[in-house]
């Protein structure tokens, strides 16, 4: 069956990842947008838009949630940026939206 | 049948027919109210008041899950459900149900022994997600694996996002259910 999401990665030129997410966010996503994230730290900034994000429940929200802890373990930035509507919603009321920058 | 239900911080046995409508009390509950051991003392499960259903509640759709891969599907299936039913529009009602619904049956999944069925029920004004899982024995935990406060994250987006919530037990289910306006 096919994933409800996609996470596509870009390179900037300092070593940053964008990871663009695509779709829905949900436990089926988590471990792969863990993954992604950890392995973009290795390599510098990581920052996850989610402007084509549809949704995004507490589950993928640990996945950002691993993101910032390990971006501050390593003196990594991280940022989570474009959630719009639902998925910008459920970061203000978990109360991460200011944590994971503008 | 008789439900176990905790109003005002205090149990009571009452047989079923109690109604839905009933003002829930939104407040951390002690141990001392979960009455049977297996129904969630070291979880979140525990902050919720148990409250039974309505006997008159209208089934207006049931699924089946018995994996994850099968949330994004319901989520589709409960909107196109919510939307035919209902007669107005429902403004962001549907986000947040779609979010409810997926945090209660992750829940379910994960903790419970398969099926895991999630009904849509009509109660007057209120649309009701009901999720059930079958394993009263395993009460849902707070996974050790799992980052701090990603279970209790679950609980309060449902809590947010739903008029109100609450859970119950019949024979050989524990179902945990949430209210939306119609």
């Amino acid at each position: 069956m096919a994933n409800s999401y996609k996470i596509g990665q870009e390179r900037a030129a300092d070593g940053a990842t964008f990871l663009r997410i695509t779709g829905e966010l949900d436990i089926t996503a988590r471990d792969d947008l863990r993954e992604a994230i950890l392995a973009g730290l290795g390599d510098g900034d990581v920052i996850v838009d989610l402007d084509a994000a549809t949704f995004l429940d507490s589950e993928a929200l640990g996945a950002l949630i691993d993101g910032y802890h390990a971006a501050r373990d390593r003196t990594a930035g991280f940022r989570v940026v474009n959630a719009r509507g639902m998925v910008a919603r459920v970061l203000l009321v978990s109360g991460v939206l200011d944590l994971f920058g503008p | 049948m008789n439900y176990l239900i905790y109003f005002n911080g205090r149990r009571w046995d009452v047989p079923c027919g109690l109604g839905l409508g009933r003002p829930v009390i939104r407040r951390a509950w002690s141990d001392q109210c979960v009455d049977s051991s297996d129904l969630g003392k070291m979880d979140g499960m525990a902050l919720l008041p148990a409250s039974v259903p309505h006997s008159s509640a209208a089934v207006l759709r049931s699924w089946t899950l018995d994996g994850f891969q099968g949330l994004r599907g319901l989520r589709a299936a409960l909107r196109d459900t919510v939307a035919e039913t209902s007669g107005r529009d429902l403004g962001d009602v549907l986000d947040r149900m779609s979010v409810v619904v997926t945090e209660l049956a992750t829940n379910a999944l994960r903790h419970g022994l398969p099926p895991t069925v999630v009904r849509l029920l009509r109660v007057g004004n209120r649309l009701i997600i009901d999720v059930a899982d079958h394993d009263l024995a395993a009460a849902p935990r707070v996974d050790e694996d799992r980052p701090l406060g990603a279970g209790g994250l679950g609980l309060r987006l449902t809590r947010t996002f739903a008029i109100d919530v609450g859970w119950y037990a019949t024979d050989g289910a524990k179902h945990v259910w949430a209210s939306f306006p119609s």
